[in-house]
């Protein structure tokens, strides 16, 4: 544990990313506990007020206080990117494992299904779903996302389980009489660990992508506030036209920084599974 | 006595590491003379690839501390970076450990073999280039038609005879091998070692070959040096060094050698090298050396001539002894 | 001991064929007609000695059961690797069937420490009953083979050096009380200074312990050193076999004379016969047809580019895969195939 704290402060771009994601979590988490969540709720100030004292983000065209907004909508947002990006992981793992590891028929069928799988629009999914389902939600949204890209995760996995196979300790290991599932779970996956956090990252940036090029068309979650939505919302209203850049442009603020955080952390990343999965000599 | 193609004089090598300096080559000393062969034999971790790589400025991580290399009487070590670039290949080549995987694997051979003339300025015309390239590769017993390959077209002593056609496109002065047949099935290995013998003589170049195979340096240079934990041990005649090694290093290495006179007989060296990164008081070989006296561990022995020997230098209080 | 307790690894007959391209038009012949007992009675050291390509590494991964034969089969005892049945049978294989790999850096999980994969077979196989009494029987594997295991127990592997790894593998199999040890070029990544001291330990184990050694090589002088037999494999095929005195010092087949030639010899006063290395050198591929050396050879005849050589039994314990050995001695022995092990050979203790 010392010694993974000691490489994340050694490395300068994964300390910054983490340390964004950090403060934008504990803003998420603890945020909705110190605001008046009904101010965010449509009529509850005066409208289309620019940020002053009393309102630091201003008020959206409906009555909505847009600093309240911004804290209600985040946590949402991130709700559905997490929650998206770990079913797409669990399922890239769970099916990636199998394939690189068991190969043959099973192999076949699973690369077979996602390479399928990925040349589907999304959004023209999306647009089918949403348009056919009574009340979009966010878990559902989550759900949807999640199964439309769980396809890049699985080949990744695969393709890292495939070269962990072949190695020396692996062959040891089987010559030790291990099971396949010892085999997998014991000397493999821990091995995995940093692709895994790797593909995390990027299984969660692709599915907050994925969700608010969603919302931004208006196929989100109608009756919660998510980021995406607001912007939604503001270009609705035309607030472009109204001059209501407080309404689009701290939304899309608040994006830029929990990208930039996960882009951050993704390349610091890189240099840590570089170096574990390399030969240690 | 002609001037030396290469003298080197008191080398040292320092790495960078997070434990702190790796003192990699320590106070370094030798000579090539036109057309001559020295060997730098030496385990891992013995500095023989860090000599070769400071000389060829190629370190990472790494700068030469101390000492000299004159190259032509030029040195070295001072030299701007693009002057450097200009005595690479054109002066100085060298021959890396790898080679074969050193090749570009989307580039034609001709192409990689005509970057060297383009990056030193040499230009040719279409017809006039192929030519050259015909004869060079003729030079290393290829058929001129291997310019048109790819490097998965050929096999492994194919490839390596190409990184030796590179070595001595510019025709340098001086050649440094560094394990060129290391990764060679042993058939081939001999072929390989013959046609760099010949080509090192045709250029009339200097020829540095590194290595760990005694046995190998024993049938090609006509000077060893010893290398241990970064120092100079023991540096001679290759044939005196065999008949009558100074230093209690080369003769275990020697001893350790398997030859087909003698089964079920082993002979290794018992312990461990010592860590780079700590300058050892006395003998860096005294732990593991069956003649350590007390000398051995307080005064590190400097390189002295060894009596009735010409050019026969070794690093040991007890030299006279080594040999019974 | 009786064979009952010492089951022998036969391989008789064995072809192993990789098929590749579309509908597996491009066939390779990996190994061809290979036969080989290991272990039994008489456990010998046996070096398998050949070049790249020469279909060793498939031989080892074979005997371990990582590869199964196109033809052929390989036995355990009186069971065919393919046809163990339950547990019990493939763990008192995997058990007794040992194996030491070229690269000591790859054979670590780099998660665990060093000793997680010497720990494991050794509850697996039931020569412990628990982990603390299995940590007791690492030690003394490791101090067998002279690692102290106070600093060695407890390190991760790139806490070791590659030599100190190599024998912390060499204990692994020790510690298992195996019949057979299979070793795949121990050495080679390993400094000259810890060679001999590794390959000792290797013969010790035979000599003393009666394991049958297999020892995988390209360098035919610590083949020498260490074997009582020296079977030497070209293209997938025996080309020669017979004591190692006998196959080094009075070789017959002209690829045993080529790669002797190529050896350079540890004293600078024998000449090499460097020459000027006009030749090109090797081929790619090997032949489709005929014997895979004939390329090669410079005694080549034409039939050699047609038909295949059997191995020609020229002494009790000598045989030879080519063409110039064919005679009325060698002809009425039918041209049968002999395996190496069945025929009786000579096992020398004295060095020199």
């Amino acid at each position: 544990m010392a010694r993974l704290l000691a490489f994340i402060l050694a490395n300068r771009a994964l300390s910054a990313g983490l340390a964004i994601l950090t403060a934008i979590c504990i803003v998420a988490v603890l945020g909705p506990l110190l605001v008046d969540t009904a101010l965010s709720r449509v009529g509850a100030v005066p409208p289309r007020l620019p940020p002053s004292q009393l309102y630091p983000f201003g008020t959206d065209g409906q009555g909505r206080e847009m600093f309240t907004v911004i804290i209600v909508a985040l946590p949402q947002t991130l709700k559905i990117g997490v929650t998206a990006g770990l079913i797409s992981l669990a399922i890239g793992v769970a099916l990636g494992l199998i394939a690189g590891f068991v190969g043959g028929l099973l192999d076949a069928v699973i690369r077979t299904a996602s390479d399928v799988m990925m040349t589907i629009p999304g959004i023209a999914v999306m647009v089918l779903i949403a348009a056919n389902v009574r009340e979009m939600t966010v878990t559902l949204m989550a759900v949807i996302i999640a199964s439309l890209s769980w396809m890049i995760a699985t080949r990744m996995i695969r393709a890292q389980t495939l070269s962990l196979r072949d190695r020396g300790y692996v062959q040891i290991a089987i010559l030790n009489g291990a099971s396949p599932l010892r085999l997998v779970f014991v000397e493999v996956l821990p091995n995995l660990m940093p692709f895994i956090a790797a593909s995390f990252v990027m299984t969660v940036s692709q599915a907050m992508l994925a969700t608010i090029g969603l919302e931004a068309l208006g196929l989100g979650p109608q009756n919660e506030l998510t980021l995406g939505v607001t912007i939604y919302w503001a270009q609705f209203y035309s607030a472009v036209v109204r001059g209501m850049w407080w309404w689009w442009a701290i939304p899309i603020g608040a994006l830029a920084l929990i990208f930039v955080g996960l882009m951050l952390t993704s390349i610091g990343m890189d240099g840590f599974v570089n170096k574990r999965i390399g030969v240690r000599s | 006595m002609t001037a030396p193609v290469l003298d080197v004089a008191g080398l040292s090598v320092e790495y960078r590491t997070s434990s702190g300096p790796a003192f990699a080559v320590t106070d370094v000393s030798f000579s090539v003379q036109p057309g001559g062969r020295i060997g730098l034999v030496g385990e891992s971790g013995s500095g023989k690839s860090t000599t070769v790589l400071a000389l060829m400025r190629l370190l990472r991580n790494g700068s030469i501390a101390a000492g000299s290399a004159r190259l032509e009487g030029v040195e070295l070590t001072g030299l701007s970076e693009s002057a450097m670039r200009a005595t690479r290949f054109a002066r100085m080549s060298l021959v890396p450990q790898g080679a074969m995987s050193s090749l570009n694997p989307v580039l034609r051979i001709s192409e990689q073999i005509g970057d060297i003339f383009d990056d030193h300025g040499i230009r040719h015309g279409a017809a006039a280039r192929r030519a050259i390239l015909d004869t060079l590769l003729n030079r290393v017993g290829l058929a001129a038609a291997v310019q048109d390959r790819f490097p998965h077209q050929l096999s492994g002593g194919m490839k390596q005879r190409v990184c030796i056609a590179m070595a001595i496109a510019l025709e340098p002065a001086l050649i440094l091998a560094d394990e060129p047949t290391s990764a060679l099935d042993v058939m081939v290995q001999k072929q390989v070692m013959a046609t760099l013998g010949r080509v090192q003589a045709d250029i009339g170049a200097g020829i540095v070959l590194i290595g760990h195979d005694m046995a190998l340096m024993a049938h090609f240079v006509d000077d060893l040096g010893v290398m241990y934990a970064g120092r100079m041990v023991e540096r001679g005649p290759v044939r005196r060094l065999f008949a009558a090694p100074h230093h209690p290093y080369t003769l275990l290495l020697i001893e350790a050698l398997p030859t087909f006179r003698a089964r079920g007989r082993f002979r290794g060296i018992p312990g461990v090298a010592p860590s780079l990164l700590t300058q050892v008081a006395g003998c860096p070989f005294h732990p593991r050396c069956p003649m350590a006296v007390d000398r051995c561990r307080t005064e590190t022995p400097a390189l002295r001539p060894v009596a009735g020997a010409q050019g026969h230098v070794a690093a040991c209080h007890r030299a006279e002894d080594v040999s019974r | 001991m009786t064979d009952e307790t010492r089951p022998a690894l036969v391989a008789e007959h064995v072809d192993v064929t990789f098929s590749a391209g579309f509908g597996g038009r491009i066939k390779t012949h990996a190994l061809r007609d290979l036969s080989l007992v290991v272990g039994g009675a008489q456990p010998a050291i046996t070096a398998v000695v050949g070049e790249s390509g020469s279909g060793k590494t498939t031989l080892m991964r074979l005997l371990l059961g990582f590869q199964s034969a196109t033809a052929g089969a390989v036995r355990f005892g009186d069971v065919a690797l393919t046809e163990f049945r339950g547990a019990a049978a493939l763990n008192d294989y995997r058990r007794q069937v040992q194996a030491v790999f070229q690269d000591p850096f790859d054979v670590f999980n780099p998660f665990y420490r060093i000793e997680h994969p010497l720990v494991a077979p050794l509850v697996t196989f039931g020569l412990a009953r628990n982990r603390a009494q299995a940590l007791d029987l690492v030690a003394e594997a490791m101090a067998a083979v002279g690692l102290r295991p106070s600093e060695t127990i407890g390190k991760y592997p790139h806490q070791l050096s590659g030599g100190q790894r190599q024998r912390v593998m060499i204990a692994r199999a020790l510690s298992l009380r195996p019949t057979i040890l299979l070793a795949d070029e121990p050495v080679s990544m390993v400094d000259a200074s810890l060679r001999s001291t590794i390959l000792e330990s290797l013969w010790q184990m035979n000599r003393e312990k009666g394991i049958a050694l297999v020892y995988v090589t390209h360098d035919l002088a610590t083949a020498y050193q260490i074997a009582d037999v020296i079977l030497v494999l070209y293209g997938g095929m025996v080309m020669e076999v017979g004591s190692a005195r006998q196959v080094i010092h009075a070789p017959r087949h002209p690829y045993t004379r080529a790669l002797i030639d190529a050896v350079p010899s540890p004293d600078p006063d024998v000449d090499w016969n460097l020459g000027d290395g006009r030749a090109t050198g090797e081929m790619q591929g090997l032949p489709s047809a005929g014997c895979p050396f004939a390329p090669r050879c410079a005694d080549a005849m034409a039939r050699c580019g047609i038909e295949t050589p059997a191995l020609y039994r020229t002494e009790t314990d000598r045989a030879t895969a080519c063409f110039l050995d064919e005679g009325p001695e060698t002809t009425t022995a039918a041209k049968v195939q002999h395996s190496v092990g069945i025929v009786p050979v000579q096992i020398e203790d004295k060095a020199g």
